[in-house]
């Protein structure tokens, strides 16, 4: 078992790092207010807390809104804040959400560029899990802590609290049925190298980290290093289309471009009735390692202007009401169960799901090493 | 007698008082807007001499730019960025010229239409462009081969848009509105005396554009080329959407990815970001050698100018048919096809299947009744008003000092007006992002605040402006300015009395044109933009992964409207004045400029 904890080279150097460390030390001085943890304090850092009871945190958070301005900044991909944002502040009233509207890519190149001039803007930032690694070796987050961390599947839970996860999205195989037969339909993802697909599958750019770069790394483990890359050559020789996004993808296989590809789970919930897409969620297959589910995930700055309040928001994030907001606009999979509505949009019932923090902590520690694999392969 | 030489009087001390005052304020503008444009670039260029983000921290290297020029994909994504420019610019300028010449000097049919259909082009966002030459051109979906395949019994493709030929037709006809915009007042002011004259001595038609016209309009063919060749090397949606598919790697679309790296990204990237520089400055340094004898150039003057509309017979009958299909393939087409799809469920043409059935309201419902659609169409409305107006006070001043003053390093307004476009907007983003951090206390004032967006997106497109306006502002003969400043009037009032009029409808294309680019612009703001604030493309980017195209095309549908109404209002009112410029009895362009003249006198 791979443990995600594996320090990585800092790319903020030394100098940085105590500018971050002064920073973290000056914020919580001044910004804490009352906020104080009803459990105990771990870790090296005075942000890293942990929250026992919503009770405590939310007095902790009411108490810093009151010293302060009241407001948690978040950096949130558009298609969550239009719900996450009201459901939060209808939930906290005397909380206000001051969200900047950043896809995950764009929220780590904002959240880095503040890290490295010592500057503290953030609270929360919502992100790949392939973005964690840098901030953490740079102790640009915080290990919090927060009571609903429990409700969390524990194959996605961060063991150390760096990350949380608040929505999840599985990557899947759907196929164009106007243009495969049953008997074509791949059991699982290893079957994807088979000459048959070739020239038929579509997937996003595996180096550029999205589903595809997910679920090709899942083989790794069971393949070993040298079979892996030769799984992967022997897709590569069946030309396979490589796209930006999945998105651009699941476009390709509706029109009729290619009649397989490696999907987000997402828009295959989404569609509308009749659309001819149909699922292979491979974990139901013989032979298959089980779906891959990559998480969207929140830090907690370091350096957090309102700690508590942020420690409050990833909290509702992964309550009911916050599971709801995650996945209602979206056709996301919430990481708690118990959600209202959430069986419309989880995997099918007994469908295998690859233990991703476990198995694919290589992959989430040391995205680059992967992706200069994919490079040489997927010119 | 007593009255001239009291005014002659007052001239004067204005003259003595403008020539110290002008100077300093002229120098103090310029130099700001150089601080603006400059320390951001100066900040990426430095970024890629280290090997650790923050500023001035872990020393000087070379790795970057050895990594870069040691790896055989730069030379290839290079290589690839060539042919792609170099191929998008000779059919952007081809497609320009000819519409733009058809447009101002043949009657043809129909021209106050389709005149404005080619800037219609510039309103598609990149995710109606993209998809929809998809969906038309695809290899084996695409409707033009399933039409081909059903009528007339083709196998395989005719045509096919994931090739290096397809994304070359796609960035030409995609880039070619900005040719020509550009392109149309100066060939708008080519005097009727000049083709008289020519035709007089024998020249054919062919001849006498040959000879005459293409040279008088060279600074703007050179400005025109120029930016487009600029645009499209630094485009990222092609590149991205065709090019990854069709495994054509582009140079931009290695920055990009670089900058979406968390480890050391933004340092390789700058490195890449200082390459792009260099061939862009290449770019930029040979336009300025090719028009520093601007003034050369000046074609409309006084009471003299006319300008005059050829009446063929059969050539306005060629060009009608060559303008049409040119807008059906690049707006009309692309616009259908989303208008269409927005009324579906979903679009799949496979096996040849008919895509057009099933046909439904419930993606306009959706658009309708999410509440943060109106907030977004006004944002953006809103920010790309205000973007466009400033962008416009900055160029005509900067043209102004560059083309019509004698102050020695004049030329800086224009370089500095320049520079900016060397950088890709991303990356510009990026170093101002790391320049207001950077300087001690600016963040505490700035960070995340609208200012920082609107200055962003003003930097981003001076030069577009720009290229523009100035190409307008070098044909206006020096000796109408000279002839208001020698009678009294300051700088200011000659520039909003006697310039701005003449140059009236390539300013009301360029605030068109601008306020399109800013109205759908994200990537220039994608890192500063303020909290709680939401923009089109935002909204459009949760329809997409959230409802697929049908839904995206809905959404599309409805905020295209406002960009299209200002396209059409910027052209209209653009043709309205000149066409009231015309009416006057001297039948001149210059008309009302030299009534106003004559009032100062």
């Amino acid at each position: 078992m791979k443990s995600i904890s594996r320090t990585v080279r800092s790319p903020l150097g030394r100098g940085a790092i105590v500018v971050l460390s002064m920073g973290a030390i000056l914020a919580l001085a001044g910004c804490s207010g009352g906020g104080s943890p009803s459990g105990d304090s771990s870790g090296s850092d005075s942000a890293n807390k942990t929250w026992t009871s919503e009770a405590a945190l939310v007095k902790a958070a009411k108490a810093e809104a009151k010293a302060g301005d009241g407001t948690v900044n978040i950096y949130m991909a558009p298609e969550y804040t239009p719900f996450a944002v009201p459901g939060f502040e209808k939930a906290y009233p005397w909380a206000k959400v001051n969200a900047t509207e950043l896809e995950p890519v764009p929220a780590v190149a904002k959240f880095s560029a503040e890290v490295s001039a010592g500057f503290s803007n953030s609270d929360v930032v919502f992100m790949h899990t392939s973005g964690v690694q840098t901030f953490k070796s740079a102790k640009a987050i915080a290990q919090v802590t927060v009571p609903n961390d429990s409700k969390v599947d524990p194959g996605l839970q961060d063991p150390n609290h760096y990350f949380h996860p608040v929505v999840e999205l599985p990557e899947v195989i759907l196929y164009n049925t106007s243009l495969v037969s049953k008997s074509d339909i791949p059991a699982n993802v290893k079957d994807l190298s088979d000459p048959k697909y070739a020239g038929n599958l579509v997937m996003d750019t595996p180096q550029l980290g999205g589903p595809a770069g997910f679920v090709l790394a899942s083989e790794r483990s069971s393949l070993g290093d040298a079979g892996w890359k030769d799984w992967l050559q022997q897709i590569e020789n069946g030309k396979p289309s490589l796209t930006g996004t999945s998105s651009d993808s699941y476009a390709s296989l509706l029109r009729g471009d290619k009649s397989y590809c490696i999907c987000s789970y997402g828009d295959y919930i989404s569609q509308k009735p009749g659309t001819p897409v149909g699922l292979v969620a491979y974990g139901q297959g013989s032979g298959g390692n089980g779906v891959v589910v990559e998480p969207i995930v929140g830090v907690i700055s370091n350096t957090a202007p309102h700690p508590a309040l942020a420690a409050l928001f990833v909290n509702w994030m992964l309550s009911a009401d916050g599971g709801q907001a995650g996945f209602v606009s979206t056709s996301r999979v919430p990481v708690i169960t118990g959600v209202p509505g959430s069986d419309a949009v989880s995997l099918p019932s007994g469908t295998k799901v690859f233990p991703l923090v476990s198995d694919l902590g290589a992959y989430i520690t040391d995205p680059d090493t992967f992706n200069s694999v994919y490079k040489d392969i997927f010119k | 007698m007593t009255m001239a030489v009291a005014v002659a009087r007052v001239g004067g001390i204005r003259r003595r008082r403008s020539r110290v005052v002008t100077p300093v304020i002229v120098g103090l503008f310029v130099a700001a807007v150089a601080a603006v444009v400059t320390i951001p670039v100066a900040i990426i260029v430095v970024l890629s001499f280290q090997s650790v983000t923050p500023l001035f921290k872990g020393g000087f290297t070379l790795a970057n730019f050895s990594a870069l020029l040691g790896s055989s994909t730069t030379w290839e994504t290079l290589g690839n960025t060539l042919i792609f420019t170099a191929g998008g610019t000779a059919l952007a300028m081809f497609l320009g010229t000819v519409t733009a010449w058809a447009m101002t000097s043949v009657n043809v049919p129909l021209r106050s239409i389709l005149s404005v259909l080619p800037v219609c082009i510039l309103i598609l966002p990149p995710l109606v462009k993209d998809p929809s030459w998809i969906i038309l051109f695809g290899k084996d979906n695409g409707l033009v081969n399933l039409f081909f395949h059903h009528v007339f019994g083709v196998q395989g493709s005719v045509v096919d848009v994931f090739t290096m030929t397809g994304m070359v037709l796609m960035a030409g006809v995609f880039t070619s509105p900005t040719a020509y915009a550009i392109l149309l007042t100066p060939l708008r002011s080519v005097d009727r005396s000049l083709l008289e004259a020519s035709q007089m001595s024998g020249a054919k038609l062919g001849r006498t554009l040959w000879k005459v016209v293409l040279p008088l309009i060279r600074p703007a063919l050179l400005s025109a080329a120029t930016l487009t060749a600029i645009l499209i090397a630094s485009g990222f949606e092609t590149p991205v959407i065709i090019g990854l598919p069709a495994r054509i790697n582009m140079f931009i679309a290695e920055i990009y990815e670089s900058i979406s790296s968390p480890v050391n990204g933004l340092n390789y990237a700058s490195a890449q970001a200082s390459v792009y520089l260099v061939l862009t400055t290449v770019l930029v340094i040979i336009y300025l050698r090719a028009t520093r004898n601007e003034r050369r150039f000046a074609a409309v003057s006084g009471r003299g100018h006319q300008h005059t509309v050829i009446q063929a017979p059969v050539l306005r009958w060629v060009l009608f048919a060559f303008v049409s299909i040119y807008a059906i393939v690049g707006f009309l087409a692309p616009l259908a096809v989303t208008v269409l799809t927005a009324f579906l469920p979903y679009y799949s043409a496979a096996g040849g299947k008919n895509p057009f059935h099933d046909w439904t309201l419930a993606n306009f419902e959706q658009v309708f009744t999410t509440p943060q659609v109106t907030s977004a169409i006004l944002t953006s409305g809103a920010l790309a008003a205000t973007v466009a107006l400033g962008v416009l006070v900055i160029t005509v001043f900067l043209s102004v000092v560059a083309l019509k003053t004698r102050a020695r390093g004049r030329r800086i307004a224009e370089i500095v007006g320049m520079a900016p476009i060397a950088t890709p907007a991303l990356v510009y983003s990026v170093a101002l992002l790391m320049t207001v951090l950077a300087i001690p206390g600016l963040a505490r004032v700035a960070y995340g605040t609208i200012g920082l967006m609107y200055v962003a997106e003003l930097v981003v497109f001076i030069p577009v402006a720009l290229r523009l306006v100035s190409s307008s502002v070098i044909q206006v003969q020096d000796e109408l300015l000279e002839a208001s400043r020698m009678s009294g009037a300051s700088y200011l009032r000659t520039i909003m009395t006697v310039l701005i009029p003449i140059i009236r409808p390539a300013l009301f294309y360029a605030g068109g044109v601008l306020f399109i680019e800013a109205y759908r612009q994200l990537a220039s703001i994608v890192l500063l933009v303020a909290s709680n604030v939401t923009l089109v493309p935002f909204v459009s980017w949760t329809f997409w992964v959230s409802g697929g195209y049908p839904m995206l095309s809905a959404l599309n549908v409805v905020t295209l409207v406002l960009p299209l109404l200002v396209a059409i209002a910027a052209v209209g009112v653009g043709n309205i004045g000149r066409r009231g410029a015309t009416r006057r009895p001297a039948d001149s362009e210059t008309a009302p400029v030299i009534t106003r003249l004559e009032r100062i006198i």
